[in-house]
Protein backbone atom coordinates (compact mmCIF):
# COMPACT_ATOMS: atom_id res chain seq x y z
CA UNK A 1 0.00 0.00 0.00
CA UNK A 2 1.73 3.54 -0.79
CA UNK A 3 0.38 6.70 0.74
CA UNK A 4 0.72 9.69 -1.88
CA UNK A 5 -1.05 12.10 0.35
CA UNK A 6 1.07 15.61 -0.87
CA UNK A 7 3.57 13.21 -2.71
CA UNK A 8 2.74 14.20 -6.56
CA UNK A 9 4.82 17.29 -6.50
CA UNK A 10 6.28 16.52 -10.02
CA UNK A 11 5.72 14.91 -13.27
CA UNK A 12 8.37 11.54 -12.08
CA UNK A 13 6.52 11.48 -9.05
CA UNK A 14 3.06 11.47 -10.77
CA UNK A 15 4.25 8.55 -13.12
CA UNK A 16 5.22 6.94 -9.95
CA UNK A 17 1.94 7.20 -8.34
CA UNK A 18 0.53 5.72 -11.53
CA UNK A 19 2.74 3.43 -11.49
CA UNK A 20 1.46 1.95 -7.84
CA UNK A 21 -1.76 1.26 -9.23
CA UNK A 22 -0.86 -1.46 -11.47
CA UNK A 23 -1.97 -4.92 -9.60
CA UNK A 24 -1.20 -8.53 -9.90
CA UNK A 25 -3.55 -10.63 -11.66
CA UNK A 26 -5.38 -13.43 -9.72
CA UNK A 27 -4.38 -16.80 -9.62
CA UNK A 28 -8.44 -17.14 -10.60
CA UNK A 29 -7.69 -15.12 -14.02
CA UNK A 30 -4.49 -17.05 -14.53
CA UNK A 31 -6.49 -20.69 -14.25
CA UNK A 32 -9.06 -18.85 -16.73
CA UNK A 33 -6.99 -17.81 -19.06
CA UNK A 34 -5.33 -20.95 -18.95
CA UNK A 35 -8.67 -22.92 -19.29
CA UNK A 36 -9.32 -21.17 -22.48
CA UNK A 37 -7.73 -23.46 -24.90
CA UNK A 38 -9.05 -26.56 -23.47
CA UNK A 39 -12.37 -25.38 -24.23
CA UNK A 40 -14.62 -27.00 -27.38
CA UNK A 41 -14.08 -24.08 -30.08
CA UNK A 42 -17.12 -22.15 -30.81
CA UNK A 43 -17.93 -19.70 -33.56
CA UNK A 44 -20.17 -17.38 -34.40
CA UNK A 45 -22.37 -17.60 -37.22
CA UNK A 46 -25.07 -16.69 -39.60
CA UNK A 47 -27.50 -18.75 -40.91
CA UNK A 48 -28.91 -16.41 -44.30
CA UNK A 49 -32.43 -17.00 -45.98
CA UNK A 50 -34.70 -20.48 -45.33
CA UNK A 51 -37.76 -19.90 -46.71
CA UNK A 52 -41.56 -21.30 -46.78
CA UNK A 53 -42.75 -17.79 -46.49
CA UNK A 54 -44.57 -15.33 -45.46
CA UNK A 55 -45.51 -15.72 -41.90
CA UNK A 56 -44.31 -12.68 -40.24
CA UNK A 57 -43.10 -13.71 -36.64
CA UNK A 58 -45.12 -13.11 -33.99
CA UNK A 59 -43.47 -9.80 -31.68
CA UNK A 60 -41.98 -10.66 -28.04
CA UNK A 61 -41.44 -14.46 -29.33
CA UNK A 62 -38.86 -16.42 -27.64
CA UNK A 63 -37.43 -18.24 -30.40
CA UNK A 64 -35.35 -21.37 -30.60
CA UNK A 65 -33.25 -20.19 -32.87
CA UNK A 66 -32.13 -22.66 -36.20
CA UNK A 67 -35.10 -25.14 -35.23
CA UNK A 68 -37.03 -26.61 -37.81
CA UNK A 69 -39.13 -23.26 -38.82
CA UNK A 70 -41.64 -24.58 -40.91
CA UNK A 71 -43.92 -21.52 -41.87
CA UNK A 72 -41.42 -19.27 -40.04
CA UNK A 73 -39.54 -17.13 -42.03
CA UNK A 74 -36.59 -15.88 -43.70
CA UNK A 75 -36.09 -12.92 -40.75
CA UNK A 76 -36.14 -15.67 -38.32
CA UNK A 77 -33.27 -17.57 -40.28
CA UNK A 78 -31.48 -14.07 -40.75
CA UNK A 79 -31.07 -13.79 -37.12
CA UNK A 80 -29.96 -17.08 -36.57
CA UNK A 81 -26.82 -17.82 -35.04
CA UNK A 82 -25.68 -21.04 -34.29
CA UNK A 83 -22.77 -22.76 -32.39
CA UNK A 84 -21.06 -25.76 -34.20
CA UNK A 85 -17.97 -27.95 -32.48
CA UNK A 86 -15.15 -28.66 -34.62
CA UNK A 87 -16.35 -31.52 -35.26
CA UNK A 88 -19.40 -30.75 -37.06
CA UNK A 89 -17.45 -27.90 -38.88
CA UNK A 90 -15.51 -30.53 -40.06
CA UNK A 91 -18.19 -32.51 -41.56
CA UNK A 92 -19.40 -29.61 -43.79
CA UNK A 93 -17.29 -29.52 -46.52
CA UNK A 94 -17.13 -25.72 -45.83
CA UNK A 95 -15.16 -22.78 -47.55
CA UNK A 96 -14.38 -19.57 -46.16
CA UNK A 97 -14.69 -16.49 -47.88
CA UNK A 98 -14.45 -13.09 -47.64
CA UNK A 99 -15.52 -10.09 -49.93
CA UNK A 100 -14.68 -6.95 -48.36
CA UNK A 101 -15.02 -7.14 -44.62
CA UNK A 102 -17.58 -10.01 -45.13
CA UNK A 103 -16.63 -12.80 -44.15
CA UNK A 104 -18.91 -16.24 -45.48
CA UNK A 105 -18.96 -19.55 -45.27
CA UNK A 106 -20.03 -21.83 -48.66
CA UNK A 107 -21.35 -25.05 -48.00
CA UNK A 108 -23.94 -27.12 -49.68
CA UNK A 109 -24.83 -28.52 -46.56
CA UNK A 110 -27.29 -26.70 -44.00
CA UNK A 111 -25.43 -25.80 -40.53
CA UNK A 112 -27.21 -28.05 -37.88
CA UNK A 113 -29.52 -26.87 -36.02
CA UNK A 114 -29.65 -29.59 -34.03
CA UNK A 115 -26.81 -27.39 -32.13
CA UNK A 116 -28.39 -23.77 -32.45
CA UNK A 117 -28.66 -21.81 -28.89
CA UNK A 118 -31.41 -19.86 -28.16
CA UNK A 119 -32.11 -16.17 -28.57
CA UNK A 120 -35.03 -13.86 -27.08
CA UNK A 121 -36.10 -10.98 -29.13
CA UNK A 122 -37.33 -8.08 -28.18
CA UNK A 123 -39.49 -5.81 -29.90
CA UNK A 124 -38.89 -2.00 -29.55
CA UNK A 125 -39.15 1.07 -30.97
CA UNK A 126 -35.73 2.21 -33.08
CA UNK A 127 -35.02 4.94 -30.43
CA UNK A 128 -35.20 2.29 -27.41
CA UNK A 129 -33.32 -0.11 -29.67
CA UNK A 130 -30.51 2.81 -30.32
CA UNK A 131 -30.42 3.09 -26.51
CA UNK A 132 -30.14 -0.42 -25.71
CA UNK A 133 -27.36 -1.98 -28.34
CA UNK A 134 -23.78 -1.49 -27.92
CA UNK A 135 -23.08 0.10 -31.74
CA UNK A 136 -24.69 2.96 -33.30
CA UNK A 137 -26.48 2.01 -36.48
CA UNK A 138 -28.39 3.67 -39.26
CA UNK A 139 -31.93 2.65 -41.28
CA UNK A 140 -32.15 3.80 -44.73
CA UNK A 141 -33.36 6.86 -45.63
CA UNK A 142 -35.29 5.48 -48.70
CA UNK A 143 -37.81 2.32 -50.07
CA UNK A 144 -38.89 1.77 -52.75
CA UNK A 145 -42.29 2.45 -53.27
CA UNK A 146 -45.22 0.56 -51.97
CA UNK A 147 -42.91 -0.78 -49.03
CA UNK A 148 -44.30 0.35 -45.37
CA UNK A 149 -42.91 -0.24 -42.38
CA UNK A 150 -42.65 0.97 -38.45
CA UNK A 151 -41.16 2.10 -36.21
CA UNK A 152 -40.71 -0.67 -34.42
CA UNK A 153 -37.59 -3.09 -34.73
CA UNK A 154 -37.01 -6.36 -33.27
CA UNK A 155 -33.45 -6.67 -30.95
CA UNK A 156 -32.24 -9.89 -30.45
CA UNK A 157 -31.00 -9.82 -26.32
CA UNK A 158 -27.28 -10.64 -26.14
CA UNK A 159 -26.28 -14.06 -23.97
CA UNK A 160 -22.40 -15.71 -23.55
CA UNK A 161 -22.67 -16.45 -27.11
CA UNK A 162 -24.65 -14.30 -29.39
CA UNK A 163 -24.45 -10.15 -29.47
CA UNK A 164 -27.37 -7.99 -30.23
CA UNK A 165 -29.05 -8.16 -33.57
CA UNK A 166 -31.71 -5.56 -34.74
CA UNK A 167 -33.78 -6.19 -37.12
CA UNK A 168 -36.13 -4.34 -39.31
CA UNK A 169 -38.99 -5.28 -41.46
CA UNK A 170 -40.79 -3.41 -44.21
CA UNK A 171 -43.63 -5.21 -46.73
CA UNK A 172 -45.63 -4.45 -49.76
CA UNK A 173 -49.24 -5.44 -50.33
CA UNK A 174 -48.46 -8.59 -52.31
CA UNK A 175 -46.53 -9.84 -49.76
CA UNK A 176 -42.95 -9.01 -50.83
CA UNK A 177 -40.40 -8.45 -47.84
CA UNK A 178 -37.50 -6.55 -47.37
CA UNK A 179 -35.90 -6.87 -44.26
CA UNK A 180 -32.25 -5.08 -42.54
CA UNK A 181 -30.67 -7.03 -40.07
CA UNK A 182 -27.47 -5.02 -38.36
CA UNK A 183 -25.08 -6.15 -35.70
CA UNK A 184 -21.57 -5.20 -34.63
CA UNK A 185 -18.80 -5.86 -36.80
CA UNK A 186 -15.21 -6.38 -35.65
CA UNK A 187 -12.65 -7.29 -38.33
CA UNK A 188 -10.63 -9.51 -36.11
CA UNK A 189 -13.65 -11.37 -34.89
CA UNK A 190 -16.23 -11.08 -37.74
CA UNK A 191 -19.80 -12.81 -37.53
CA UNK A 192 -19.48 -15.85 -40.55
CA UNK A 193 -22.68 -15.63 -43.01
CA UNK A 194 -23.62 -19.47 -44.10
CA UNK A 195 -24.24 -19.58 -47.45
CA UNK A 196 -25.09 -22.21 -49.85
CA UNK A 197 -23.02 -22.87 -53.11
CA UNK A 198 -22.70 -20.55 -56.55
CA UNK A 199 -24.32 -17.86 -54.53
CA UNK A 200 -22.08 -15.24 -54.17
CA UNK A 201 -21.57 -12.13 -56.59
CA UNK A 202 -18.98 -9.42 -55.47
CA UNK A 203 -21.05 -5.80 -55.81
CA UNK A 204 -20.46 -2.40 -54.38
CA UNK A 205 -22.28 -0.30 -51.60
CA UNK A 206 -21.11 3.32 -51.45
CA UNK A 207 -17.96 2.08 -53.24
CA UNK A 208 -17.22 -0.73 -51.46
CA UNK A 209 -16.83 -3.91 -51.63
CA UNK A 210 -19.81 -6.04 -50.96
CA UNK A 211 -21.46 -9.50 -50.61
CA UNK A 212 -24.09 -10.33 -53.26
CA UNK A 213 -26.14 -13.58 -52.02
CA UNK A 214 -28.25 -15.44 -54.13
CA UNK A 215 -30.80 -17.44 -52.14
CA UNK A 216 -31.57 -18.85 -48.91
CA UNK A 217 -31.38 -22.44 -46.49
CA UNK A 218 -34.87 -24.38 -47.28
CA UNK A 219 -34.92 -25.91 -43.74
CA UNK A 220 -37.00 -28.66 -43.84
CA UNK A 221 -34.97 -29.76 -47.15
CA UNK A 222 -31.87 -28.60 -45.61
CA UNK A 223 -31.15 -27.48 -49.50
CA UNK A 224 -29.95 -24.09 -50.78
CA UNK A 225 -32.78 -22.78 -52.81
CA UNK A 226 -34.91 -19.77 -53.97
CA UNK A 227 -32.45 -18.45 -56.18
CA UNK A 228 -34.19 -16.15 -58.06
CA UNK A 229 -36.48 -14.86 -55.16
CA UNK A 230 -34.46 -14.03 -52.96
CA UNK A 231 -31.45 -11.85 -52.81
CA UNK A 232 -29.15 -10.54 -49.67
CA UNK A 233 -26.41 -7.74 -49.68
CA UNK A 234 -24.18 -7.36 -47.01
CA UNK A 235 -21.63 -5.04 -46.21
CA UNK A 236 -19.77 -3.35 -43.47
CA UNK A 237 -20.16 0.11 -42.66
CA UNK A 238 -17.34 1.19 -39.71
CA UNK A 239 -18.23 -1.17 -37.32
CA UNK A 240 -21.54 -2.18 -37.92
CA UNK A 241 -22.49 -5.05 -40.76
CA UNK A 242 -25.89 -4.93 -42.38
CA UNK A 243 -27.60 -7.40 -44.23
CA UNK A 244 -30.29 -6.44 -46.40
CA UNK A 245 -32.68 -9.17 -48.02
CA UNK A 246 -35.24 -8.64 -50.41
CA UNK A 247 -37.66 -12.01 -51.31
CA UNK A 248 -40.46 -12.04 -53.52
CA UNK A 249 -40.40 -10.66 -57.30
CA UNK A 250 -40.77 -6.99 -56.65
CA UNK A 251 -36.92 -5.85 -56.63
CA UNK A 252 -34.03 -5.58 -58.75
CA UNK A 253 -30.21 -5.97 -57.61
CA UNK A 254 -29.86 -2.38 -58.75
CA UNK A 255 -32.84 -1.67 -56.73
CA UNK A 256 -31.79 -3.27 -53.63
CA UNK A 257 -28.20 -1.59 -53.77
CA UNK A 258 -29.99 2.01 -53.76
CA UNK A 259 -31.47 0.84 -51.02
CA UNK A 260 -28.64 -0.27 -49.23
CA UNK A 261 -26.51 2.91 -50.08
CA UNK A 262 -29.07 5.28 -48.21
CA UNK A 263 -27.91 3.66 -45.45
CA UNK A 264 -25.21 5.85 -44.45
CA UNK B 1 7.26 -2.01 -17.53
CA UNK B 2 6.71 -5.22 -19.91
CA UNK B 3 9.44 -6.94 -21.58
CA UNK B 4 9.60 -5.12 -24.54
CA UNK B 5 11.83 -7.59 -25.96
CA UNK B 6 9.33 -10.51 -25.69
CA UNK B 7 6.25 -8.51 -26.42
CA UNK B 8 7.90 -8.13 -30.15
CA UNK B 9 8.26 -12.04 -30.43
CA UNK B 10 6.74 -13.00 -34.21
CA UNK B 11 4.52 -15.73 -33.83
CA UNK B 12 3.64 -17.70 -36.98
CA UNK B 13 1.55 -20.52 -35.19
CA UNK B 14 -0.95 -20.25 -32.23
CA UNK B 15 -0.75 -23.51 -30.84
CA UNK B 16 -1.75 -24.23 -27.67
CA UNK B 17 1.97 -24.38 -26.28
CA UNK B 18 2.96 -20.89 -28.48
CA UNK B 19 -0.45 -19.34 -26.51
CA UNK B 20 0.44 -20.32 -23.50
CA UNK B 21 3.86 -18.86 -23.53
CA UNK B 22 2.27 -15.20 -24.85
CA UNK B 23 -0.49 -15.55 -22.34
CA UNK B 24 2.18 -15.37 -19.54
CA UNK B 25 3.78 -12.55 -21.29
CA UNK B 26 0.92 -10.38 -22.11
CA UNK B 27 -1.61 -11.22 -19.03
CA UNK B 28 0.29 -8.25 -16.38
CA UNK B 29 -0.48 -5.86 -19.85
CA UNK B 30 -3.87 -6.70 -20.69
CA UNK B 31 -4.87 -6.85 -16.98
CA UNK B 32 -3.98 -3.70 -16.07
CA UNK B 33 -4.88 -1.94 -19.10
CA UNK B 34 -8.00 -2.90 -18.55
CA UNK B 35 -7.97 -2.28 -14.81
CA UNK B 36 -6.91 1.42 -15.53
CA UNK B 37 -9.72 1.78 -18.32
CA UNK B 38 -12.56 -0.17 -15.50
CA UNK B 39 -11.08 0.87 -12.08
CA UNK B 40 -12.59 -2.05 -11.15
CA UNK B 41 -10.74 -5.43 -10.81
CA UNK B 42 -13.58 -7.45 -10.93
CA UNK B 43 -14.45 -6.04 -14.18
CA UNK B 44 -10.57 -5.87 -15.53
CA UNK B 45 -10.25 -10.13 -14.81
CA UNK B 46 -13.55 -10.21 -16.63
CA UNK B 47 -11.95 -8.56 -19.81
CA UNK B 48 -8.65 -10.12 -19.86
CA UNK B 49 -10.16 -13.30 -19.58
CA UNK B 50 -12.30 -12.23 -22.37
CA UNK B 51 -9.67 -10.60 -24.69
CA UNK B 52 -7.67 -13.75 -24.41
CA UNK B 53 -10.50 -16.19 -25.55
CA UNK B 54 -11.04 -14.28 -28.49
CA UNK B 55 -7.68 -14.02 -29.33
CA UNK B 56 -7.59 -17.49 -29.24
CA UNK B 57 -10.93 -18.34 -31.41
CA UNK B 58 -9.02 -15.47 -34.11
CA UNK B 59 -5.62 -16.82 -33.94
CA UNK B 60 -6.56 -18.35 -37.48
CA UNK B 61 -6.68 -14.77 -38.57
CA UNK B 62 -3.73 -13.44 -37.05
CA UNK B 63 -1.21 -12.19 -39.30
CA UNK B 64 2.50 -11.47 -37.92
CA UNK B 65 3.29 -10.21 -40.91
CA UNK B 66 1.00 -7.10 -39.76
CA UNK B 67 1.89 -6.63 -36.45
CA UNK B 68 3.53 -8.11 -33.49
CA UNK B 69 1.23 -10.20 -31.27
CA UNK B 70 0.94 -7.86 -28.39
CA UNK B 71 -0.43 -5.09 -30.73
CA UNK B 72 -3.01 -7.42 -32.24
CA UNK B 73 -3.61 -8.55 -28.38
CA UNK B 74 -3.96 -4.87 -27.47
CA UNK B 75 -6.21 -4.43 -30.28
CA UNK B 76 -8.66 -6.81 -29.02
CA UNK B 77 -8.37 -5.57 -25.72
CA UNK B 78 -9.25 -1.94 -26.48
CA UNK B 79 -12.10 -3.31 -28.30
CA UNK B 80 -13.48 -5.74 -25.55
CA UNK B 81 -13.03 -2.51 -22.76
CA UNK B 82 -14.74 -0.28 -25.15
CA UNK B 83 -17.69 -2.48 -26.00
CA UNK B 84 -18.16 -2.95 -21.94
CA UNK B 85 -18.26 0.87 -21.67
CA UNK B 86 -20.35 1.41 -24.18
CA UNK B 87 -22.47 -0.93 -22.42
CA UNK B 88 -22.13 0.68 -19.40
CA UNK B 89 -22.50 4.22 -20.75
CA UNK B 90 -26.16 3.08 -21.92
CA UNK B 91 -27.33 1.39 -18.73
CA UNK B 92 -26.30 4.64 -17.05
CA UNK B 93 -24.07 2.97 -14.67
CA UNK B 94 -20.52 5.27 -15.31
CA UNK B 95 -20.86 6.95 -12.07
CA UNK B 96 -17.54 5.99 -10.71
CA UNK B 97 -19.77 5.45 -7.20
CA UNK B 98 -21.64 2.73 -8.72
CA UNK B 99 -18.84 0.62 -10.18
CA UNK B 100 -19.50 -1.76 -7.51
CA UNK B 101 -23.19 -2.95 -8.69
CA UNK B 102 -25.56 -4.76 -6.11
CA UNK B 103 -23.55 -3.77 -3.08
CA UNK B 104 -20.99 -6.25 -4.41
CA UNK B 105 -17.84 -5.97 -1.95
CA UNK B 106 -14.49 -4.57 -3.52
CA UNK B 107 -11.88 -6.59 -4.16
CA UNK B 108 -9.66 -7.15 -1.04
CA UNK B 109 -6.71 -5.65 -3.17
CA UNK B 110 -8.45 -2.75 -3.71
CA UNK B 111 -9.15 -2.49 -0.59
CA UNK B 112 -6.04 -1.99 0.20
CA UNK B 113 -5.36 1.07 -1.58
CA UNK B 114 -4.83 3.80 -0.08
CA UNK B 115 -7.26 6.84 0.16
CA UNK B 116 -4.75 8.64 -2.46
CA UNK B 117 -4.64 5.87 -4.77
CA UNK B 118 -8.03 5.21 -5.24
CA UNK B 119 -8.71 8.79 -5.52
CA UNK B 120 -5.89 8.84 -8.27
CA UNK B 121 -7.70 5.96 -9.95
CA UNK B 122 -11.23 7.73 -10.25
CA UNK B 123 -9.10 11.04 -11.48
CA UNK B 124 -7.74 9.15 -14.08
CA UNK B 125 -11.16 7.55 -14.74
CA UNK B 126 -12.74 11.00 -15.12
CA UNK B 127 -10.48 12.30 -17.61
CA UNK B 128 -11.82 11.92 -21.16
CA UNK B 129 -11.77 8.92 -23.44
CA UNK B 130 -8.72 9.31 -25.44
CA UNK B 131 -6.67 11.02 -22.38
CA UNK B 132 -7.76 7.35 -20.26
CA UNK B 133 -6.76 5.54 -22.76
CA UNK B 134 -3.01 6.99 -23.21
CA UNK B 135 -2.79 6.50 -19.42
CA UNK B 136 -3.75 3.38 -19.12
CA UNK B 137 -1.39 2.19 -22.13
CA UNK B 138 1.37 3.82 -20.60
CA UNK B 139 1.62 2.96 -16.95
CA UNK B 140 -1.21 0.35 -17.22
CA UNK B 141 0.33 -1.84 -20.17
CA UNK B 142 3.53 -0.48 -19.66
CA UNK B 143 4.20 0.32 -23.09
CA UNK B 144 6.08 2.44 -24.69
CA UNK B 145 5.52 5.55 -27.14
CA UNK B 146 6.36 4.09 -29.72
CA UNK B 147 4.40 1.19 -29.03
CA UNK B 148 1.29 3.27 -28.65
CA UNK B 149 1.63 5.20 -31.76
CA UNK B 150 1.65 1.86 -33.67
CA UNK B 151 -1.41 0.67 -32.06
CA UNK B 152 -2.94 3.87 -32.53
CA UNK B 153 -1.90 4.88 -35.85
CA UNK B 154 0.13 7.72 -34.19
CA UNK B 155 3.66 9.31 -34.44
CA UNK B 156 5.57 8.61 -31.23
CA UNK B 157 6.02 12.49 -30.71
CA UNK B 158 1.96 13.05 -30.57
CA UNK B 159 1.50 9.97 -28.38
CA UNK B 160 4.49 11.41 -25.76
CA UNK B 161 2.70 15.17 -26.07
CA UNK B 162 -0.63 13.85 -25.94
CA UNK B 163 0.59 11.80 -22.58
CA UNK B 164 2.12 15.06 -21.38
CA UNK B 165 -0.90 17.31 -21.65
CA UNK B 166 -3.01 14.22 -19.80
CA UNK B 167 0.16 13.86 -16.76
CA UNK B 168 -0.99 17.55 -16.20
CA UNK B 169 -4.06 17.88 -16.15
CA UNK B 170 -4.54 15.07 -13.89
CA UNK B 171 -1.63 17.06 -11.67
CA UNK B 172 -4.02 20.40 -12.18
CA UNK B 173 -6.91 18.36 -11.24
CA UNK B 174 -4.65 16.61 -8.04
CA UNK B 175 -3.58 20.17 -6.53
CA UNK B 176 -6.83 21.63 -6.99
CA UNK B 177 -8.81 19.45 -5.26
CA UNK B 178 -6.11 18.80 -2.75
CA UNK B 179 -5.07 15.41 -0.76
CA UNK B 180 -6.79 14.80 2.13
Amino acid sequence: MTDLNESIRDDDQLKQALLSLRQVPGPGLHQRVRAITQAPEARTRLALGAFLPLKLLPSNVSQRIAAPIVGLVIALVLTTFLVTSPVVRATLGEIEEAIGRVFLIVTDVMPDSSEATLIDEEQMTVEDARDLVPFQFSLPTYLPEGFAGTDIVGVSIPNEVVAEVVRAQWHDEDGNLLELCIHAHADIEPIQTIVGPDSLEVVQVNGSEAALVRGGWDNPSGEWRDQDETITVIWVLGDVQYSLLSHGDRLSIDELITVAETVR
Amino acid sequence: MVDAVRSEVRVDVLDVDTFTDLYCTHIDAIFNYCLFRTGNRVVAEDLTSDTFERAWRARRRYRPERAAFSTWLHTIARRVTTDWQRRQRRRQVADLTERYPDGAPLPESQIEESESQQRLRQLVAGLNNQEQELIALKFGAGMTNRKIGQLLGKKESAVGSAIYRAMQKLRTVWSEDGPG
